[in-house]
């Protein structure tokens, strides 16, 4: 099938009356998810995930897709207006875009944001319309120990890329996994970690895991520090379309910030909110007036709202193409489609092209109504700003108690999610990263198979993950990737100590 | 590193020994064909071992005095509010919520939750627990088909 064929089957799937609504409803809510500060997109991505058992695999990844992206786009109306990050993506957004704003200049601010993001969305969407399908053929030739090297990869990566220590990350890891085997063994049916509790014996859910971990730690985070009531600049926000001025200032930073956040966006643990990062130093680098930074660049505010978005949409190329999740966002959605009967991986696309199709045009479709909402409507989401926190934690807390219980009707997934919330808080407060933990949950019970499975091939040899090329390669990688910050300390210090020449 | 961070490495450390503990009973197999206990085993040590390295460099690092103060363990000030909402959330889900139904328990948890954690008045907390009660109602029992429990109003059929 021609890559324009694979096109037209995948507009077949979206344009459909009830997929439309699905992806309106996704961005609509992501947006509302990204504005709204207190809640991320993956709590949203949680608390909806229940509802989402309702509907096909496809109708499930187009809205949670438009949830994560659509909360790339509210997530900079909050940081440009309130100086307050909607997301961690947009934090370096509030740099430029605050100064923006006091100085007059919300609107351009906003609409760069919004016009950045959506050319960076579709740039990056058809990237990943012309990667992930090759990169899956490439992948249909892995076996078990590839595999299972591979995750090791992405585990490795993801806790190296997270903004705490990476041996409390790795930690992390190896807690998530663990809580994956609890429950009856995938091969012998022997019970493991259950107890005699016949709840556990099919395993701790993924749903009452990240409900707890990050809908109701969220909240416990919140309420115990006093919330202050946004104060919003005063003035009516004019002239959302850029001038041309703008646009000659901003669109090759777009064009840097969409190719810096497709590519970090690819990494396991990159992500938009490191794309961003980036992009924002590489803005600051590349500009003949860098002194302008901080002080209301639009260049600062283009840049890495582009490369968020642009990092939002590559993180499905790995997760579409091998079956392998970035952050903890696409790890919940590959838990959605597992809970949906579909195995992830390289033959995805093949087996199930519909979804893979469908999903990726959606966003095309999704990014210009995302276009839509957010800049004609921006007074509105002003308002939805001004919605007191001490009202959303309720519904949000009732979310997640019928979310997890409606799965089972057990009351005891609702206490394990309870659970979950207080370990979660306790993590976070010692900066223990929980995108790790989450991604081992999730990939748990597919590495133990794929380990099981390469031991058989080999007779019991670990050397099996060091003889094929493409495993030793990952492992090899993920070696060293580990080994780059010890290497740069040490270079450091031998700099400060004034022998540097001898190097 | 502050207290918690220790307690909780000792917890990672205990945790681990348990596993290992359990794997062994489980049965470990043979190498070519792993029993059940067998990745639960590695994991564990692998945990063991990672608590274990971040326990040293740090009681290293505290000598140093690095960043003591910043990793120290802190609560916010209305930390008790989310005292009050664990507990009554506890309540909630596993006393009244099945003896008493999901309509009557969940008004009573939201009027709870805006008046005495979310600090709002007697008369808006009514309100909007009733009103958000039975939205929430017709998206999970109504559109949804969730089995929530009836519990009290049992005799009525709706």
């Amino acid at each position: 099938m021609g890559i324009l064929d694979s096109i037209l089957l995948g507009l077949s799937v979206v344009l459909m009356p009830i997929n439309i609504l699905y992806c309106f409803l996704g961005v609509l809510f992501g947006t509302l998810i990204g504005v709204l500060p207190g809640i991320g997109p993956t709590a949203a991505i949680s608390l909806l995930l229940p509802i989402t058992f309702k509907v096909p695999a496809t109708s499930t990844l187009i809205i949670l897709a438009g949830i994560y992206y659509g909360a790339q786009y509210g997530g900079s109306t909050t940081a440009i207006l309130l100086n307050m990050p909607g997301e961690a993506s947009s934090v370096v957004t509030c740099l430029d875009g605050y100064q923006m704003a006091r100085q007059g200049r919300a609107g351009p601010a906003l609409g760069i944001a919004a016009f950045g993001s959506f050319i960076a969305g579709i740039l990056a969407t058809v990237g990943l319309l012309l990667i992930a399908p090759p990169m899956a053929e490439v992948a249909i030739r892995f076996g078990p120990p590839e595999y299972a090297s591979l995750m090791i990869f992405g585990l490795s990566m993801v806790s190296l890329l997270g903004k705490g220590s990476t041996i409390k990350s790795l930690i992390m890891a190896a807690f998530g996994m663990l809580l994956g085997t609890v429950g009856l063994d995938p091969i012998f049916g022997q019970d493991r970690f259950a107890f005699g509790v016949l709840a556990l014996e099919d395993g701790i859910g993924l749903l009452p895991i990240v409900m707890g971990l990050f809908g109701i730690s969220e909240i416990l985070f919140n309420i115990e520090v006093i919330m202050e009531t946004p104060t919003l600049l005063k003035g009516k926000i004019r002239g959302i379309l850029p001038t041309l001025k703008d646009w000659a200032d901003s669109i090759w930073s777009i064009i840097r910030g969409t190719f810096i956040g497709f590519f970090v966006g690819l990494l396991p643990g990159g992500g938009g909110t490191l794309a961003s990062f980036i992009s924002y130093m590489v803005e600051k680098r590349v500009s003949k007036n860098p002194e302008k930074f901080g002080y209301g660049a639009i260049e600062g505010v283009a840049g890495p709202e582009a490369s968020n978005n642009a990092g939002a949409q590559s993180a499905f190329v790995p997760l579409l193409s091998l079956g392998l999740p970035s952050n903890s966002v696409t790890a919940i959605m590959l838990g959605a489609i597992m809970i949906h009967g579909i195995a992830p991986g390289p033959l995805l696309i093949t087996s199930n092209p519909d979804l893979f199709w469908g999903v990726v045009t959606s966003m095309l479709i999704g990014n210009a109504m995302l276009l839509v909402l957010n800049l004609p409507l921006i007074p509105i989401w002003v308002r939805v700003l001004k919605i007191p926190y001490s009202y959303l934690f309720p519904l949000i807390i009732i979310f997640c108690v019928v979310g997890s219980y409606s799965t089972n009707n057990n009351v005891f997934d609702v206490v394990v999610m309870l659970i979950f919330g207080l370990i979660g808080y306790f993590l976070r407060k010692l900066n223990y990263e929980l995108a790790p933990l989450v991604l081992a949950v999730v990939l748990g019970p597919l590495f133990e198979r794929a380990l099981g499975q390469s031991l058989k091939m080999s007779d019991g040899s670990f050397m099996i993950f060091l003889s094929r090329p493409i495993s030793l390669g990952f492992l090899s990688g993920a070696a060293l990737f580990h080994l780059i910050p010890y290497l740069t300390k040490y270079r450091k210090k031998v700099r400060e100590s004034g022998f540097d020449d001898e190097i | 590193m502050g207290k918690a961070d220790v307690i909780v490495c000792f917890i990672w450390i205990l945790m681990a020994a348990f596993v290992a503990f359990q794997s062994i009973r489980l049965g470990l197999g043979q190498w070519v064909d792993p029993g059940s206990g067998f990745l639960p085993f590695c994991l564990s040590i692998v945990l063991g071992l990672l608590a274990f390295i971040l326990l040293i460099s740090r009681v290293f690092k505290r000598k140093e005095n690095h960043q003591t103060k910043n990793e120290a363990f802190r609560v916010g000030p209305q930390w008790k509010k989310a005292l009050y909402l664990m507990v009554g959330s506890l309540i909630y889900v596993t006393i009244l919520w099945e003896t008493l139904g999901y309509l009557i328990s969940t008004a009573i948890f939201l009027f709870f939750l805006l008046k005495f954690v979310g600090s709002q008045s007697s008369v808006r907390s009514v309100i909007i627990s009733i009103v958000a009660t039975v939205i929430s109602y017709l998206i999970f029992q109504t559109w949804l088909q969730c089995m929530l429990p009836k519990g009290l109003l049992k005799s009525f059929n709706f």
